[in-house]
This record gives structure tokens, C-alpha cells and sequence, in this order.
């Protein structure tokens, strides 16, 4: 199976910044952009976030969106990646595509906007039907200019834009679509960061993976996406292949509904699905991108769940969330983008502020950028909510 | 290109209709009220009355539904669960959403936030069975059962699954309801609520219905469905009645496309309007052709804001 759904275009935006460029360059700076939420209105002004440092207003610019129409912020991100990704593959109207979008907040940035208005006038009704998933996403569908003409949305929380690339492969190994866009959007919303801080899971500094004294994640907003098709698809219509995307796994840990199982059994055992779609062994990957979001539960469970697979041959693992913060259902997606431009610039990035071996687990992060290095395969980690455990393998373009 | 065909081995549901009862016992529900809710089961024999205390109704609703559909396919642990939901766990993402609003951004009680995303019910049905398997939510508006159907459909045909849950859920609460209804989201007919649980599986053994194909789309949906068709080297003649989307009454503008003489059906004067209503659908479908006795082969078409469903369905005979 290995290397039969190609890569072919790739967009992102996130607090690293819009574009893979500025993606990639914020990396290798390694300068953190987590801070106060500047355009999320909210009284939690201590607890740093991974905002898109870009206001709605800016966003409409960017998107070209008329003012007038409102729009939720999930979808202006959206349409910014997701447009991106179509011109990156060069997609144009004549193609017959597939748009599987992960999301799970939606247009909650609407309705914690109007909610109680609604009940007092019928000035906004307009507006009410935008806090579905499905309406976020079509408005994404709908502004690009390659042929949609099929829609998928899912939500399993934090895994969701992982599950939304899966499918996407799925649709594409069965045959019944050429060419897929699949990842996430999920933009930051006062519910949110109001139930995980009441979770009290949120590190009021900015967070630490893997580390002993990690006190929590941050939360982060932002949406990528990739274009799938089979290598005979993108060489045919001579596209450029970014890299394949060889393995997928799902499991549940079916644990509890917010914290993951001490062994990690669920992510040991997504992993190990995604190895054997991807007909690989352990010992082919060179980089976990991990889920690590900085919460004690995650970073313990998912270290064990490492430990039992790698044994002694820990490859090189480190979290990407203390750049982008955990941007819940577009998490997957940012990195996916992040993997793919590791495996085509031969770089992985510092897990950030790493000082202290966490007793419970025998290796470390990457505390440092590496750079230079070949990698042929990387594993990016998901986790959600109620167990859903997801793990994607990406493949360098030129095996 | 034909597919092999997935199978029901058991459908069913807590709905506007008597809870699990079958076609026979189906009675159209008023269509004058406003809006219909479930008719829900005594939970003691599916879930423990001090587990069932802490859920909401819509992951009550899910777990019995699919305890009773494993039950009747003889399944403990199925291989995957996949669930359908247009709009969650409503009912806590406003407890959750109001306290917000009532009381500011402190002190706030986790407790509705936790089971508010839509994947509560998937994840809560797994933790409940301890399936550790493929666990997936798809939640794209009033296609989000066809979105499951087709996710667990392809698991069947790929070989990464033999059996397969899906569970499709909405629920209906007073806010959500005065909303959808201000904004004629919902037109005529009640309004309602409800779950439809179907173990699909590779094993035509005790099956009551296959479903044959699932097409979703966007584009123009004639040419899909001809399409469809030539893929199962069927012509509309193999087609005995088309079950659509419509209201009872409502002018079949949007099915244009189906050949006179084909005979169209509606299902929800059965279950109201509700975001994933299409899973009665096709439970009502599956109804049909098991009694509809040999060769019989109904298709379910879904249309809204210009997307369609085609959910192609027969009879085990003529596979």
C-alpha cells in the first residue's frame, strides 16, 4: 500500500502564520507565537493561546469575502487553507473533488455571539443555521473554484481532521473519487476555552510536552488541509507529489470520556494500525510528530503507548503544539502540512521549552531543531475526546 | 463499478413510533402538533439506572438502540462504531453554552461541556461495550447518516471490517426547536427527534436487506443517479418505488428525475423532521423489502440545499 495515495497540494493557516512558507520559516526560527488571545473576546487574557494573529475583518480581505455575509471564523480559516491547497495541486473546475472537512466547534463563534439575541429578535434568525457543522463547511465548499461535489464532515474532537484524511483516503482507494481535499478547521471560541479551562487542563504559561513539570496544553486555532489522489491520478495529469500519505489507523481507547488509558493502549494500537496499512515496521520511522498536548494524562499515556512500540529505538519524537497551541479539530491537519514540509525540507522542529525528563517515560523530546537530516517516514499522532485515537503516516515523495 | 453489496443483519430504533416496534406497528404521527418527541423505552434492561442518571438522552437512546441491534445480529463487540448526528449533544451544549452566558467566564461546572461533542455518543456506546475498534462521528448536517453509511460501507467492502455499528442520533430540545422552527429550517410536518441503530455486516446470513451502493452528492443529481445505476448494471425498470425525503403531500419538484411510473413513497409521516431522519429512511426501506418478499430493490433519495442521497437497497433474493 505503501505510497499510493500521493500528496499533491497543501495549505495551512495557524499562529506560526499563513502559507507554508511562513509555516516553515516560523519553525526553523523557532520563535514561539503563543500569546493573550488578542481577537477572541474573553476575560481569560492569562491563558496564552495559538491565535491566527489575523481579525475577521482581515480575514474577509483575504478570503475576498463580501463583509455583508456573515461567516463563521472555522469558515474564513477554512476557506483560506482549503484554497491554498487547491491551487497548490493546481485543482481547477474540471475536477471532480471530494472536500472532507474536520471540525467540531464550527460556527460556536456565532452562536456565543447572538445566542441570547436570537430569543429577543428575529434580526439574526439568518444567522442560527450557521452553527452547524455541515453549513461551515459547505460555505468552504462553496468558495472554491475546483469541482465539489461532495462533502463529508467529522467530528471525533481533537482527532478530527486525522479521521477527515483517513476517509479521504478511503474514498480514494475505493475508487469512488479521483482527487480529495481532507483536513480541519476549528477556529477559537469563548465555549471552548471555557470548557477546557474548566477542565483545568490549560497551562497558564505557555505549554511544555513531554516535560516533567508540564502543567497543561493551550488552546490554538487554525485549518490546513492536503490534497489526496493516486499516484496514476497525479502522474497523470503531471502533478508535483509533495509526499504520500502510506498509513492510516483508528482505534478507541474506550477508556473515558476525557482522559486517555495509563498504557495508552488505544494510541499503541492506532499506531499499529497505521504500520501495518502502510506495510512499514517500527524501525521505519524516522519522526513521531506526537499528539503532546502538555496535559499531564496525554503526554504520560501517549510516552507509554511510544515506549511499547518503539522498545529501545525511540526515533526522534517531539510535539508541534508549543508552536501552533492545540488547535483541537484542525490539529491533524496542521500537522499533516508540518509533517509533510519535515519530510520535504529534512528538518524537525524543537519541541520547545523542554528541560526536564519525565520520570514515567525513558526518552526526551527533541529539544532542539534538527536540521538537515533525511527522513522517510513520519508518524503524526491524534488524539480525541472519548478515546478516538488516530495516527497518519507520511511518506517522503521520493521513495 | 459494481461493489459488493454491505447487509443489514439488524436494524432499529427509538423514534416518534413505538420504541424497537416493526412496520406493522407503524402509525402515522399527528401531523397537526408542532413538534413529536421520542417515545422512549424503560432503559433498566440496556443500562444501569445509576449510569443511565449521568447521561443525556441522546447517548441513553444510542446505547439501547445498539445493545438491542447487537442482540438481534447475536454481536457482543462489533468491529467498528460509526455514528451520525446533525447537531450532538444539544441538550448539554446549552446547559453548557448558558451558564456561560448567565454567570460569565468563572466558575463553570465541566461537567456538560465533557459530554457536549458530538463524538460523546460514539465514544460513549464504545466505553459502554468496550470496543476498542474503528470509532468515527460524522456530523454534516442532514447528510450525516449518509456520511456514516458510506464510512462503514467502505470498511465492510475493504475488508477492514466484518461488522460494522452504525448509530445515527438527534435529539430535539425546546430552544433548538423554537430556533429551527423561526427560521423555517423545518417546513410542515412535526418536528422531532430520534435513533435508528444498524449492525451492517459482510454475512448475508440473517440479513433482512442489503444496501447496494451510497452516493452523495453535489453535482447534478440525474446524471449521479444514472451513474449509479449503470454502476450496478440496473435500469430504472429494476427500480420498484422510490422512497424520498418529501413530506407527506409535498410536490416532487426536486425528484423531477425519477421516471413517471416509478412509484415514490415518504417515510417521515412515520418519525417528523430531524437532521439525520434519512436512517429511518432506510430502516423503513428495509421494512419494505423484507416483506416485499424476492427481487425487490427500493432506492432512498435525500435532497436538501442542492445536495442529494442515493441510498440504492434490495432484497437479499437478488443478490
Amino acid at each position: 500500500m505503501c505510497g499510493r495515495i500521493a500528496i499533491t497540494g497543501a495549505g495551512i493557516v495557524s499562529a506560526l502564520g499563513t502559507g507554508l512558507d511562513a509555516t516553515l520559516h516560523s519553525l526553523m526560527d523557532g520563535i514561539c507565537p503563543l500569546s493573550s488571545p488578542k481577537h477572541l473576546e474573553t476575560i481569560h487574557s492569562n491563558l496564552p493561546c495559538g491565535e491566527v494573529d489575523l481579525s475577521d475583518v482581515q480575514l474577509y480581505d483575504l478570503c475576498h469575502e463580501d463583509r455583508g455575509r456573515v461567516l463563521s471564523r472555522s469558515s474564513l480559516l477554512g476557506i483560506v487553507a482549503a484554497r491554498q491547497a487547491q491551487e497548490d495541486a493546481g485543482l481547477a473546475s474540471a475536477d471532480r473533488v471530494a472536500f472532507i472537512n474536520g471540525t467540531t466547534v464550527g460556527g460556536m463563534d456565532i452562536t456565543e455571539r447572538y445566542y441570547r439575541q436570537y430569543f429577543q429578535s428575529f434580526d439574526y434568525d439568518s444567522l442560527i443555521q450557521l452553527h452547524l457543522d455541515g453549513v461551515s463547511t459547505d460555505a468552504i465548499a462553496d468558495s472554491l473554484e475546483c469541482g465539489v461535489v461532495f462533502t463529508d464532515v467529522i467530528s471525533t474532537a481533537c482527532s478530527a481532521a486525522a479521521n477527515a484524511i483517513a476517509m479521504g483516503a478511503e474514498l480514494i482507494e475505493s475508487g469512488r473519487f479521483d482527487v480529495v481535499i481532507a483536513g480541519g478547521t476549528e477556529c477559537l471560541s469563548k465555549y471552548h476555552l471555557n470548557g477546557f479551562n474548566s477542565l483545568m487542563i490549560l497551562d497558564q504559561e505557555p505549554c511544555r510536552p513531554f516535560d516533567a513539570n508540564r502543567k497543561g496544553l493551550n488552546l490554538g486555532e487554525g485549518a490546513a488541509y492536503i490534497v489526496l489522489e493516486s499516484k496514476g491520478h497525479a502522474q497523470e495529469r503531471g502533478a508535483r507529489i509533495r509526499a504520500y500519505l502510506s498509513g492510516w489507523g483508528n482505534t478507541c481507547d474506550a477508556y473515558h470520556q476525557t482522559a486517555s488509558s495509563p498504557d495508552g493502549a488505544g494510541a499503541l494500537e492506532a499506531m499499529r494500525k497505521a504500520l501495518e496499512v502502510a506495510r512499514l515496521q517500527p524501525s521505519d520511522i524516522d519522526y513521531v510528530n506526537a499528539h503532546g498536548t502538555g496535559t499531564e494524562n496525554n503526554d504520560l499515556s501517549e510516552g507509554k503507548a511510544l515506549m511499547s512500540l518503539f522498545g529501545d529505538r525511540m526515533p526522534y519524537v517531539g510535539s508541534t503544539k508549543c508552536f501552533t497551541g492545540h488547535a483541537t479539530s484542525a490539529a491533524a491537519g496542521l500537522e499533516a502540512v508540518i509533517s509533510i514540509l519535515c519530510l520535504e525540507h529534512g528538518f524537525i522542529p524543537a519541541n520547545l521549552r523542554f528541560k526536564t525528563k519525565d520520570p514515567g517515560l525513558d526518552f526526551v523530546p527533541v529539544a532542539e531543531n534538527i536540521e538537515d537530516i533525511k527522513l522517510n517516514h513520519v508518524l503524526s499522532n491524534s488524539f480525541g475526546f472519548g478515546g478516538n485515537d488516530s495516527s497518519l503516516i507520511f511518506s517522503r515523495a521520493e521513495l | 463499478m459494481k461493489r459488493s453489496p454491505v447487509y443489514i443483519n439488524a436494524s432499529s430504533h427509538i423514534s416518534a413510533q413505538e420504541p424497537f416496534c416493526t412496520l406493522e406497528s407503524f402509525s402515522p404521527i399527528s401531523p397537526d402538533g408542532a413538534k413529536v418527541l421520542c417515545k422512549d423505552p424503560d432503559f433498566k434492561p440496556f443500562i444501569p439506572p445509576m449510569v443511565s442518571r449521568r447521561m443525556n438522552s441522546i447517548v441513553k437512546r444510542s446505547i439501547a438502540v445498539s445493545k438491542y441491534v447487537l442482540d438481534k445480529a447475536g454481536i457482543q463487540c462489533p468491529d467498528a462504531i460509526i455514528s451520525g448526528t446533525g447537531i450532538g449533544c444539544v441538550g448539554d451544549t446549552e446547559v453548557f453554552l448558558n451558564q456561560m452566558l448567565d454567570n460569565g467566564e468563572n466558575m463553570l461546572n465541566p461537567s456538560k461541556f465533557i459530554c457536549s461533542t458530538p463524538n460523546t455518543i460514539g465514544s460513549q456506546i464504545a466505553i459502554y461495550l468496550g470496543c476498542h475498534g474503528f470509532n468515527s462521528t460524522h456530523v454534516n448536517d442532514r447528510f450525516a447518516f449518509e456520511g456514516a453509511l458510506l464510512d462503514g460501507v467502505m470498511l465492510i467492502q475493504k475488508g477492514s471490517a466484518d461488522n460494522v455499528l452504525v448509530c445515527a442520533a438527534d435529539q430535539l430540545t425546546d430552544s433548538l426547536y423554537g430556533l429551527m422552527d423561526r427560521e423555517a429550517y423545518w417546513k410542515g410536518i412535526p418536528v422531532s427527534e430520534g435513533t435508528v441503530g444498524f449492525v451492517l455486516s459482510n454475512c448475508p446470513e440473517g440479513a433482512s436487506a442489503a444496501v447496494e451502493d451510497v452516493v452523495l452528492t453535489r453535482s447534478n443529481p440525474s446524471w449521479e443517479l444514472d451513474r449509479m445505476l449503470r454502476d450496478n448494471s440496473l435500469e430504472w425498470k429494476d427500480i420498484d418505488a422510490v422512497v424520498t425525503s418529501l413530506l407527506p403531500g409535498e410536490a416532487p419538484d426536486s425528484f423531477a428525475f425519477v421516471p413517471e411510473g416509478v412509484p415514490m413513497l415518504t417515510y417521515k409521516q412515520y418519525c417528523g423532521q430531524y437532521f439525520t431522519a434519512s436512517a429511518f429512511g432506510l430502516l423503513y426501506c428495509g421494512e419494505l423489502l423484507h416483506r416485499g418478499g424476492k427481487n425487490g430493490r427500493i432506492l432512498l433519495a435525500a435532497c436538501s440545499r442542492g445536495t442529494y442521497s442515493f441510498i440504492l437497497t434490495s432484497s437479499l433474493c437478488t443478490n
